[in-house]
């Protein structure tokens, strides 16, 4: 009996049955025992199989299978009624690690664990204690208007907020749901002052989005007006977010490279955003393909032929 | 889908942008330059108004898998050369955009619109002055050519 075939061939059926995986997988344990249970040892743990089955039945956490029967995705609701996502995997067992999941997980991935119902009570506990985390995540999203990272989600510990055509917020959030490593994306001297003033006085007791008002001393946040200009794909068609692309490749997301086109280049009347690497491959192409001098390369931006700075990396 | 490399992103994003609005006067071929992305035919119709008028004209865009930091090879093919002072008889185009003054910002829209101005504003019909001289002693490829802009003016 192939039993790997047979596996492959209920999950395709029904990819996330769990009861008729389960009931499948009985009926051939009982036509075909001896052989079976030497394979099936290896493949899947059958002690695993009744937790989920438990697990499903109870019905607070949805329990997916991944490609193989080793992978498994939770997906468990918090006390808000949010849905968190975890990936997790069959060792060996009672042999069970986390892969990953939607929020950031500290120092739970190098753990093992015994069974499911231990990563799901660790991970109800860990949801718990982040809950300011996700409350000024929440508050950010739904007030500012955020650039990168685009979509955001839990996993993602950081915002940049937008202020202005050329100037953005960068804001990390730590997981006590304090904001931390606060500066400017672009050199507006305007919202700098502010910044540098305004720092000083952060009360940590009130929430970001009220410090970042206090700051800097507006009473709504800047939304980007209709488009971008000088930009060839604009199909922000009424959405608060326009598409960024970058002035060079005229992409938005480099596979590559992470990260979006930023307000590079300071002449107000330019307008045009780049990817840090393409504009720095450009302007070191430029010059000779020397490498700069602290790899900071200098030049004129490509649009509007201003000078224009970028270094290699963000700073 | 193979992933696409940086310049056939690019050259995918404007060629649909070409495509969907094109300039006045300017078709490309589309269903030639989807197949080969780094060869590019582009139709081009003479200004009314000006000395070009009536008349077509059929440019190519040759990329290398450096653009946009590299720039196209640009010259003027078939048997309708335009007759201009900066365009030599076998469709080398002295432009400075094309070379030394290219920046990543350009594109093919911004070449064709820039070459369309250049046949606008010219006001009479001549071949460059050492056409002859270059078209025996040049390079097959233009931008081997050290060009030298002497006119600005047209």
């Amino acid at each position: 009996m192939f039993v790997e075939e047979f596996i492959c061939s209920i999950t395709k059926k029904a990819p996330n049955d769990v009861f008729f995986l389960f009931e499948s997988l009985n009926n051939l344990l009982q036509n075909s025992t001896e052989q079976v249970n030497a394979v099936t040892a290896d493949l899947i743990d059958l002690e695993l199989l009744h937790e989920i089955e438990t697990i499903v039945k109870n019905g607070n956490t949805s329990v997916y299978f991944g490609k193989t029967l080793r992978d498994l995705k939770l997906m468990i609701e918090d006390e808000e009624f949010r849905k968190h996502e975890m990936f997790i995997q069959y060792k060996s067992p009672k042999k069970l690690i986390i892969l990953s999941a939607n929020l950031p997980l500290s120092s739970m991935q190098n753990l093992e664990f015994g069974c499911i119902n231990e990563i799901i009570e660790i991970f109800k506990q860990h949801v718990n204690d982040l809950a300011k985390y996700f409350y000024e995540l929440d508050n950010i999203d739904q007030c500012c208007t955020v650039m990168e990272p685009q979509n955001a989600t839990y996993k993602d510990e950081y915002r940049r907020i937008f202020l202005d055509d050329r100037t953005w917020l960068h804001i990390e959030v730590t997981l006590e749901g304090l904001g931390t490593n606060i500066h400017l994306v672009g050199q507006s001297e305007y919202w700098n002052n502010k910044l540098q003033s305004g720092l000083l006085n952060w009360d940590h007791d009130k929430n970001i989005v009220d410090n970042i008002i206090t700051i800097f001393d507006i009473s709504q946040f800047p939304e980007p007006t209709s488009t971008v200009p000088g930009h060839l794909c604009s199909e922000a068609d009424g959405a608060k977010l326009t598409t960024i692309v970058c002035g060079i490749c005229l992409c938005t997301d480099l596979p590559e490279i992470p990260g979006l086109p930023l307000p590079l280049c300071q002449n107000s009347s330019c307008g045009v955003y780049y990817h840090r690497s393409c504009l720095y491959e450009w302007l070191v192409a430029c010059a000779g393909n020397r490498p700069p001098a602290f790899g900071v390369a200098t030049g004129a931006c490509p649009t509007c032929l201003q000078p224009i700075t970028c270094s290699k990396t963000d700073s | 889908m193979a992933a696409m490399s940086p310049s056939e992103r690019r050259l995918q994003k404007e060629l649909m942008s070409l495509m969907k609005e094109p300039p006045p006067g300017v078709t490309v071929d589309g269903d030639q330059a989807s197949q080969n992305l780094t060869l590019w035919t582009v139709h081009m119709e003479g200004v009314p108004g000006t000395l070009y008028e009536g008349e077509k004209f059929v440019l190519q865009f040759k990329f290398t898998n450096k653009y946009p930091f590299d720039s196209p090879e640009v010259t003027f093919i078939g048997n309708n050369i335009p007759i201009h002072p900066h365009v030599y008889s076998n469709g080398h185009i002295c432009l400075s955009i094309l070379t030394d003054d290219w920046s990543p910002a350009l594109s093919v829209q911004s070449v064709c619109l820039s070459i369309v101005s250049m046949l606008s504003s010219c006001k009479e019909k001549k071949r460059p002055p050492d056409n002859s001289f270059y078209v025996k002693t040049c390079n097959k490829n233009p931008k081997k050519t050290k060009w030298w802009y002497h006119d600005d003016s047209v």
